[in-house]
C-alpha cells in the first residue's frame, strides 16, 4: 500500500506520531504558501494551525488517486478561499488591522518586499495561487492546472501576468 | 537590460520562496497534534454522552408518561365513584329530615304489623309507600 495512504490511515484512527510526522514535513511549506498569500504572520499561523486540523478531519477520505501534495494543497487553497471570502464579508476587521499596522501588508523592513507584498494582494487569487505552486512547490503546469480544475494554458497565462505585474513593480528599485 | 532581468527573477523567486520566513516560523508540532487530538476526544465525549442519555431519556420518559396516564385514569375512576356513592348518600340523607327520620322509627316500632323489608322492592317508591302503608292499596 502507498505510503501516503498509510499515512493518512494512521492519523484518521488517532496516531499521534503520524499526526506529528505530517505537521513536521508540511508545516513549512504550508505556511509559505499562507504567508505569500495573506502577507500577515499571525492570520498565515492561525491559518496554518486550522489547516492541520482540517487534514486530521479529513485524512480518512484521502484517496491514492491524487498525489498527496495535490491533496494537501487543495484543502489549504479552500481554506485560503474562505478566509478571503470572510475578509470581504467583514471589511471592518481588515481596515481595522490595516490602520492598526499602517498598511495591509506587514512591513518587512525591505522596501522591495514590501512592494512584491502589496502587488502580491492585489493579484487575483488564480494568478497568486498559480505563481505560488510553480515557484515554492516547483510543480508543473500539468499538476497546477489538475489541482485547480483548469487547462495549462491558463495556468501558464496567469503565471506569466503575475510575473509581470510583479517586475514591473519592483523595476525602478533596481 | 538582461542582468536587470536576471536580478528582477532572482529577486522575485526570492521573495515567493519566503525561506527565511518559514525557517523562522515557530510551531511545535507535537502541540499541535495532542491538541487536535485531545479536541477530537472532547468533541466526542458529549456525542457518546448524547448517544448514551437520550435513548435513556426517552425510555424514562415513555415509562413515566405511562404510569402517569395509569394514575389519572384510577384517579377520574376513583372520583367518578366516590361522586355517585357521595351523591347517593347525599340523595339518601338530604331527602328526610330529621323529624321525619324520627317519625318513621316511632311508627315502625309501634306498628303491629312486622313489614318484611327484605320483601319489598326499595327501588319503586309506590311499593315502598304502599309496605310503609302511606297509601291505600288500590
Amino acid at each position: 500500500m502507498d505510503k501516503a495512504v498509510i499515512q493518512m490511515e494512521k492519523i484518521s484512527n488517532g496516531d499521534e506520531n503520524a499526526l506529528v510526522e505530517l505537521i513536521n514535513e508540511w508545516k513549512g511549506s504550508i505556511y509559505a504558501f499562507f504567508f505569500r498569500s495573506l502577507s500577515n504572520h499571525a492570520d498565515s499561523e492561525d491559518l496554518t494551525q486550522k489547516f492541520f486540523h482540517r487534514i486530521y478531519r479529513a485524512a480518512g477520505t484521502y484517496k491514492p488517486k491524487a498525489k498527496v501534495s495535490t491533496w494537501l494543497f487543495t484543502i489549504a487553497r479552500n481554506l485560503l478561499i474562505d478566509e478571503l471570502k470572510r475578509r470581504a464579508r467583514r471589511p471592518q476587521e481588515s481596515m481595522l488591522v490595516e490602520w492598526e499596522t499602517g498598511s495591509s501588508v506587514e512591513s518587512s523592513g525591505n522596501e522591495i518586499e514590501e512592494i512584491l507584498s502589496r502587488e502580491m494582494s492585489k493579484l487575483g487569487e488564480n494568478q497568486r495561487t498559480a505563481l505560488l505552486l510553480r515557484v515554492q512547490q516547483e510543480w508543473s503546469y500539468r499538476e497546477i492546472a489538475d489541482m485547480m480544475k483548469t487547462n495549462e494554458a491558463n495556468v501558464k497565462t496567469w503565471i506569466f501576468r503575475a510575473r509581470s505585474i510583479l517586475k514591473k513593480a519592483i523595476k525602478p528599485q533596481l | 537590460m538582461k542582468k536587470e532581468e536576471i536580478d528582477q527573477d532572482r529577486l522575485i523567486k526570492r521573495f515567493l520562496k519566503c525561506e527565511d520566513e518559514s525557517e523562522s516560523f515557530q510551531l511545535d508540532e507535537r502541540k499541535l497534534a495532542g491538541e487536535i487530538l485531545n479536541k477530537k476526544q472532547s468533541n466526542l465525549l458529549p456525542l457518546s454522552g448524547i448517544k448514551l442519555y437520550l435513548p435513556l431519556a426517552a425510555c424514562l420518559a415513555v415509562f413515566f408518561g405511562l404510569v402517569i396516564k395509569n394514575n389519572d385514569s384510577q384517579f377520574n375512576a376513583q372520583t367518578d365513584s366516590d361522586i355517585v356513592a357521595s351523591s347517593e348518600a347525599s340523595t339518601s340523607k338530604n331527602n328526610l329530615l330529621p323529624e321525619e327520620i324520627a317519625m318513621l322509627d316511632e311508627w315502625l316500632l309501634v306498628s303491629p304489623e312486622a313489614v318484611d323489608f327484605s320483601d319489598v322492592n326499595y327501588d319503586s317508591s309506590y311499593e315502598l309507600l304502599v309496605s310503609l302503608e302511606t297509601i291505600p292499596l288500590p
